[in-house]
């Protein structure tokens, strides 16, 4: 059963494009994120717990990942390129800090 | 089980008593011998990626008849955005083997027939659609690998199917009973057919009224009794039986196509999807051709990804990457190879509904996307040997460069960069020999010629749909002619 006092890690949700010409590597961002934030659950597949934030992670700009039935409850984010991972990192540290202060 | 690991794939591979023939002698498996396991590896890519997360967009999606998820090449597509991402999961799939996969002829045999004979049902009060809908669940639901069959011999090609010297160089059926029909004929050129679990037969050409036995569609297993194959030879395929990894320059995938004969067959019922309705046989050709037109602009798209970066390491290793002439080349390369790309997806961006519910490609488009298969490969791989140089062609052996007394000097004379060891300068020679010589050439050269129909074929489909007409019209409005 829950038990509110030791709550369950949040999970960060990585959703993949296909990766039919990625111009990174993809699979290097939930590893990234692991060390980043080691106090969540970051899984690269579907889960029976709700994800705390969806982070899709597209190859290139085409960003063709289909997330639309896919919401994190304190919400998302897309990247497409390597550089923009720190904006990633950044959203998702901010939905850790804000359910944190709740 | 909607969804097979690649080790299940290959073990229901092996429970099948396929009859292979190869050299003259019967193969016990094609999964235990050397020269058809690379080709069996090639398909068990397809199902290993598709249990990968960093590629389940692609090679993954929701079936249409059962709401699971299902590996894409068994599906049938409903929208544009699954025709993009067929495109896209065969160039993954290209990159990732560098050969020929295999299973994209089925997809295109599914994807064909589910809207061909939905129409003839409409016209002729049959029951095809719903003994495929049976067929294409059973399929999704086993995840099987089906040989897609069209080409038959043909024989003398200035005659029509009934009046060849031969009535068997086109399939055709030779009795109907009550519980089914016999066929009797051959299918050339079968790509996997000898490592896949089922076989979709289609007629070749458009046909009329005389033909009705040669206008047959269905499905048998591949252990069906009295259906057997002869392995088609590849140049250098006897090299695998070497045991050397270097000099077969791609040692674990590959790709393999068989004469495949059907010596007095049975079909039951429940697997016929077309017979005799020969107004429906030419629907289902062009059909088919258009799909697997779409289909070379993502699977030679993606062995072309491999072949320019060959060739880019061929240059690094030689120490000649920064020859402005070397650079442009590879910027030649990777131009025609993203023109390849280009026309497989707008053919897939302008797909459209049929009237039983999937989607089919812009036709026009899908032939344009073909007849620069059937060029710009050739201009690559032409491309890749300039690059190479002559050693792609004259490099001593493996053993050579192992054995004690001789290795040293292939070691020494045949290094490049020194920073380079001259084993890998090897690999990547022998990589370009096999795709633009060797055994991928079969796929990456002759198969971009003739697969999916030879450039002739092409041409005549885009003279039916250039619509002429209409631009003779803008250049009289432009001229001002009355
Ligand atoms: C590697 C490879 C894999 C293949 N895989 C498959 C597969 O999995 N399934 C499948 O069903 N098929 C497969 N094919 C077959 C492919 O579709 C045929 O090769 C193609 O349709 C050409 O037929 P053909 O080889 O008999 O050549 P031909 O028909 O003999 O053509 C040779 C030349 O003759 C010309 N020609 C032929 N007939 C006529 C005519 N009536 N009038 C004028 N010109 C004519 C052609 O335009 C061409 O220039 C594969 C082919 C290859 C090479
Ligand atoms: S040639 Fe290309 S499209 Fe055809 S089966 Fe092979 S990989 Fe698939």
């Amino acid at each position: 059963m829950f038990d509110p006092h030791y709550p369950m890690p949040k999970r960060i949700r990585v959703k993949y494009c296909g990766g039919c010409n990625p111009r990174y590597d993809r699979t290097a961002v939930p590893a990234k994120l692991r060390a980043a934030f080691p106090e969540a659950v970051v899984a690269e597949t579907a889960g029976d717990d709700p994800d705390h934030f969806v982070a899709v992670v597209c190859g290139c700009v085409v960003a063709c990942a289909r997330h639309d039935e896919l919401n994190g409850r304190a919400g998302k984010a897309v990247m497409t390129s390597e550089k923009e991972y720190e904006r990633l990192a950044a959203a998702v540290r901010a939905s850790l800090e804000r359910e944190g202060e709740r | 089980m909607a969804m097979m690991t690649g080790d299940q794939y290959v073990e229901s591979i092996r429970k099948l008593d396929i009859k292979i023939f190869m050299f003259g002698e019967k193969v016990s498996s094609a999964v235990d011998n050397p020269i058809l396991r690379p080709s069996l590896n090639s398909v068990k890519a397809t199902y290993d990626l598709a249990l990968k997360p960093e590629y389940e967009d692609l090679m993954t999606v929701k079936s249409h008849i059962t709401g699971k998820r299902i590996n894409r090449f068994c599906h049938v597509h409903h929208s544009t955005d699954d025709l993009i991402k067929k495109v896209k999961m065969q160039r993954l799939c290209g990159q990732k083997t560098a050969s020929c996969f295999q299973r994209c002829v089925g997809m295109d045999a599914f994807n064909s027939i589910f809207s061909t004979t939905f129409e003839c049902d409409k016209k002729c009060g049959t029951k095809y659609h719903q003994n495929f809908v049976e067929f294409l669940k059973e399929a999704q639901e086993k995840d099987w690998t089906v040989d897609g069959a069209m080409t038959d011999p043909k024989g003398d090609r200035g005659l029509s199917p009934g009046k060849q010297a031969d009535p068997d160089l086109y399939l055709r059926v030779v009795e109907r009973r009550k519980d089914g029909i016999v066929v009797r004929g051959a299918k050339a050129h079968q790509t996997g057919i000898c490592n896949s679990h089922q076989v979709i037969v289609m007629p070749t050409i458009a046909m009329g009224p005389e033909d009705k036995d040669y206008a047959v569609s269905f499905a048998v297993p591949l252990d069906a009794e009295n259906l057997f194959m002869i392995v088609g030879r590849q140049s250098c395929d006897t090299r695998k039986l070497e045991g050397s990894s270097l000099d077969v320059g791609n040692c674990e995938f590959g790709g393999m196509e068989a004469l495949t004969i059907f010596d007095n067959v049975f079909v039951p019922n429940d697997r016929i999807f077309l017979n005799g309705e020969t107004d429906f046989a030419g629907m289902l050709v062009e059909r088919f051709a258009g799909y697997h037109r779409q289909s070379y602009g993502g699977c030679k798209v993606g062995v072309g990804d491999v072949l320019i970066g060959a060739a880019a390491l061929a240059a690094d290793y030689n120490g000649a990457h920064k020859a402005s002439h070397v650079k442009d080349k590879i910027i030649e390369m990777t131009h025609l190879n993203e023109t390849l790309y280009s026309s497989g997806i707008a053919c897939s961006c302008e797909g459209f509904k049929t009237e039983s519910g999937n989607y089919l490609i812009d036709l026009l488009l899908a032939n344009v996307c073909k007849q620069n298969v059937t060029r710009f490969p050739y201009e690559i791989t032409r491309l890749a040997e300039d690059i190479a140089g002559g050693l792609m062609v004259t490099a001593p052996s493996e053993k050579d460069l192992r054995h004690p007394k001789l290795g040293p000097y292939v070691d020494k004379y045949l290094r490049g960069v020194a920073s380079v060891s001259t084993e890998n300068r090897l690999k990547i020679l022998r990589l370009i020999e096999n795709l633009t010589l060797g055994t991928a050439a079969v796929g990456y050269r002759t198969e971009s010629m003739h697969g999916a129909g030879s450039p002739q074929a092409q041409r005549i489909m885009i003279a039916r749909q250039g619509n002429i007409e209409s631009k003779k019209k803008l250049a009289k409005a432009i001229a001002k002619i009355e």
